[in-house]
């Protein structure tokens, strides 16, 4: 297609796939670092206003943490296949 | 790159029949094997005023079954067995990548993805024994019957909390041993044992504490 050879097709899908990975992982991130900061934040505020129960804030901050991770997780398994098993490289 | 992927992914060392028997199932025997001793030693010579390793034991059924009750009431008494295994294993996987001979069996997505499945099992159980068959059945059609959408809806929401519980252990575990395997190729010496200590040990113990709260949680909503 397009006049080009097998082994230049391959070398393209490799830089297309690292370029990808890259801009996954970029992009990927700022949901989950935009929700966890907000998490972070409001943990904080109620964490002043109440310092006697601040062992469930932490509890439940981690875990909606964990929550709002996970996009970002999904973002970086993606990357990482494409990165180690290239499904388009035989 | 490729001698990273080798350093981090699973490698066959032999077959068992027609089963491959790869190096993270060794290291989930050893995980296996350090628990099962422990808890027999712990427990050999039980005794009302308790002295040496049954003291370890009882303070971590203790804090373990205080988190459950704080979460589900009297009536997590019964998933403490379950809980407090998967606590252990959980945590004790992810710790044991910081020897640097040996893995986490967490680095594995078929033990994460064994191990979500298991819990997801526990719901649909716990599930039925609390609503009875016909809400267990009728709860994949809520809130209402008539529109199919909804039944669509349940269906994805209880798959994607399979998928989403056992990809965040792996992801994490996974995207940690990769950022150390790289920094062991430029810096092997000084350097890792500093990020060791984030990238091995507090986030073993996180993931470790997330992934058995999760589980709690999860339980928790399948009973309704």
């Amino acid at each position: 297609m397009f006049g080009i050879d097998a082994d230049t097709g391959v070398i393209l899908i490799k830089i297309a796939s690292v370029v990808g990975a890259g801009f996954c992982m970029g992009v990927g991130a700022i949901g989950p670092a935009l929700g966890e900061g907000y998490v972070g934040g409001k943990a904080m505020e109620s964490l002043a206003r109440q310092p006697e129960s601040e062992g469930t804030i932490i509890r439940s901050m981690l875990l909606a943490d964990a929550v709002a991770e996970s996009t970002g997780i999904y973002s970086l398994v993606v990357a990482i296949i494409l990165l180690f098993a290239n499904p388009f490289v035989g | 790159m490729n001698d990273v992927a080798a350093g981090v992914a699973a490698q066959e060392v032999f077959r068992l029949g027609i089963f491959p028997i790869t190096d993270t199932i060794i290291m989930t025997w050893i995980v296996m094997a350090i628990l099962g001793l422990f808890a027999y030693f712990a427990t050999r010579r039980l005794a009302d005023v308790p002295a040496g390793s049954q003291n370890y034991a009882e303070l971590l059924i203790e804090v373990i079954g205080g988190l459950l009750k704080d979460m589900m009431g009297p009536q997590g008494r019964v998933y403490l067995p379950l809980i407090a295994t998967l606590c252990l294993f959980v945590i004790l996987s992810n710790l044991l990548g910081i020897i640097p001979t040996l893995k986490s069996p967490t680095n594995d997505l078929n033990t994460d993805l064994g191990l979500g499945f298991m819990v997801f099992l526990v719901c649909q159980g716990s599930s039925i024994s609390a609503r009875g068959l016909g809400g267990y059945l009728k709860s994949f059609f809520d809130p209402v019957w008539y529109v199919p959408i909804f039944f669509v809806l349940n269906v994805a929401g209880m798959l994607g909390n399979l998928i989403s519980h056992s990809f965040r252990l792996f992801g994490n575990m996974v995207g940690g041993a990769i950022i150390m395997a790289i920094i062991f190729q430029f810096a092997p010496v000084m350097v890792p044992s500093v990020l060791s200590l984030y990238y091995d040990i507090f986030s073993g113990l996180i993931q470790g504490f997330i992934f058995f709260m999760l589980a709690i949680a999860y339980i928790m909503n399948s009973r309704g």
